[in-house]
């Protein structure tokens, strides 16, 4: 499972500008076009005779034309909005969230409560032992529907207090009853933790930017994500050494048709042969 | 060709894990029922905690699940002031044909209800003990187990015996975030 590079959608993070969409290939600024400043279009159409010094292209290329300051200023002005409007869901969480507990703490304050291995897929990192995930109400929320989270490195023992596994606030803690819990107020807590929880998660990841995980990986947890990853590739596997003998199989009947039909050939040719000399005689 | 068939595969299984909505899992915990919705509607008067109640303390066991160290046992006593409660000779212990498997905790542990929860009503906490997960399970294994102890509420020097069955609940869970 190598980090794939995950960039947010105005490019807050850029781990790798060539992947995002609003990267111009570097050919671009070599080249005439609406983005390029109308000097170094200019420059590119003048005669080879008079070639400009190397410093001044470079200069020219450094300074930008009024459409690319433009579109430069609208990335920055969405790059803040979307900041803006995603605080709530990465800095938010993290300050209702509070410092990560320890284990010593967790255990001596029974109102936190352990989620089982299943319910905690989204904060295992899938390595070593799995990592122990609890959440406490915070009654102090808004209609006391939000809750604390706090996880545990299954392997040091420490807090997980930073990265895509780190324990995040919930705005709305699920129903402690579970699915079957059908009261309104189950109900509510159930949706509500889907909907302003799970799925901002799956959309925009634990930390901002995201860098360790990708979509896939977020839906369905890294643990079964690599299962199905493993399993995928087992059948793609599978399917190709079938079609690969399937392939060979057929290649094989036409060879054995073309030899066939040479031998069919061969067998013509001597008594053509043979038919010569009688043809002699 | 085949990373764009490994990208299709992944979207699709994305897709099916969105229009399900969800993941679950099957949790297992052990509850009080009578006394465990205190915490929730912060109410010490209904008729069913009566049994639990020793001098205006309810007394309401908690089962908490650890792995991978075992299960804790406490006791929370909820009162509607400070009260000081004693408590001694405290037993888990199975039912039917589980009778049979017991832990004890005989330790004499003090407690002050000097916490107040958000509605007001004051408690107080108990750490009893650990038993570990597979003999709870073990005595549980018929949907109970049964909680004893004996408890006096300060200035009573006499104690009172109660007990308590504790039920074991399987639910199904949203995988959470």
């Amino acid at each position: 499972m190598g980090p794939d590079v995950q960039t947010d959608l105005w490019g807050g993070q850029r781990a790798a500008p060539a992947l995002s969409p609003f990267a111009l290939p570097q050919a671009q600024t070599a080249s005439p076009s609406l983005w390029s400043p109308a000097a170094v279009s200019g420059q590119l159409v003048a005669p080879p005779a008079d070639p400009a010094p190397a410093a001044e292209v470079h200069a020219q290329v450094k300074n930008p034309g009024p459409l690319s300051s433009l579109w430069e200023g609208a990335k920055g002005l969405g790059s803040k909005a979307y900041r803006g409007l995603t605080a709530w869901n990465f800095e938010g969480r993290d300050a209702h969230n509070g410092q990560a507990p320890t284990q010593a703490e967790v255990d001596q304050d029974h109102s936190w409560r352990q989620l089982g291995h299943k319910e905690s897929i989204y904060h295992d990192n899938n390595r070593g032992a799995p990592e122990r995930k609890y959440v406490k109400d915070d009654p102090g929320s808004f209609l006391g529907l939000g809750g604390k989270e706090a996880v545990i490195d299954g392997d040091t023992g420490k807090p997980m207090a930073a990265g895509p596994y780190q324990a995040t606030y919930n705005y709305c803690n699920p129903a402690a009853g579970g699915i079957a819990d059908h009261s309104p107020r189950g109900i509510a807590r159930n949706l509500g933790h889907v909907a302003v929880d799970v799925i901002p998660y799956w959309f925009g990841g634990t930390v901002r930017g995201d860098e360790g995980t990708n979509f896939a990986q977020r839906v369905l947890g890294p643990e079964t994500y690599n299962k199905a990853g493993e399993k995928w590739s087992g059948a793609k596997n599978w399917a190709g050494s079938k079609l690969s003998s399937v392939g060979k199989g057929i290649s094989t009947g036409l060879h054995g048709l073309g030899g066939w039909a040479g031998a069919k050939t061969h067998q013509a040719e001597p008594q053509h042969d043979q038919a010569e000399p009688q043809h002699e005689h | 060709m085949s990373s764009a068939i490994t990208l299709l595969g992944q979207s699709a299984a994305s897709a099916l894990i969105l229009l399900l909505g969800c993941t679950t899992a099957t949790r297992i915990d052990y509850a009080h029922d009578p006394t465990e919705g205190i915490k929730t509607d912060h109410n010490l008067n209904r008729a069913e905690l009566a049994p639990f109640t020793v001098d205006g303390v309810v007394v309401a066991p908690l089962l908490r699940v650890l792995e991978p160290q075992g299960t804790q046992v406490w006791l929370t006593l909820w009162a509607a002031s400070g009260k000081t409660a004693a408590v001694r000779t405290v037993q888990l212990s199975g039912t039917g044909a589980q009778s049979a498997l017991i832990r004890q905790f005989p330790e004499e542990k003090t407690v002050t209800t000097d916490k107040t929860d958000v509605k007001g009503v004051q408690y107080g906490d108990i750490l009893v003990g650990l038993v570990g997960s597979d003999a709870l399970a073990a005595m549980a294994s018929e949907g109970r187990a049964r909680l004893t102890l004996d408890l006096r509420v300060s200035p009573a020097v006499e104690y009172r015996h109660l007990s308590f069955d504790i039920t074991r609940h399987i639910t199904k869970q949203w995988v959470t975030h």
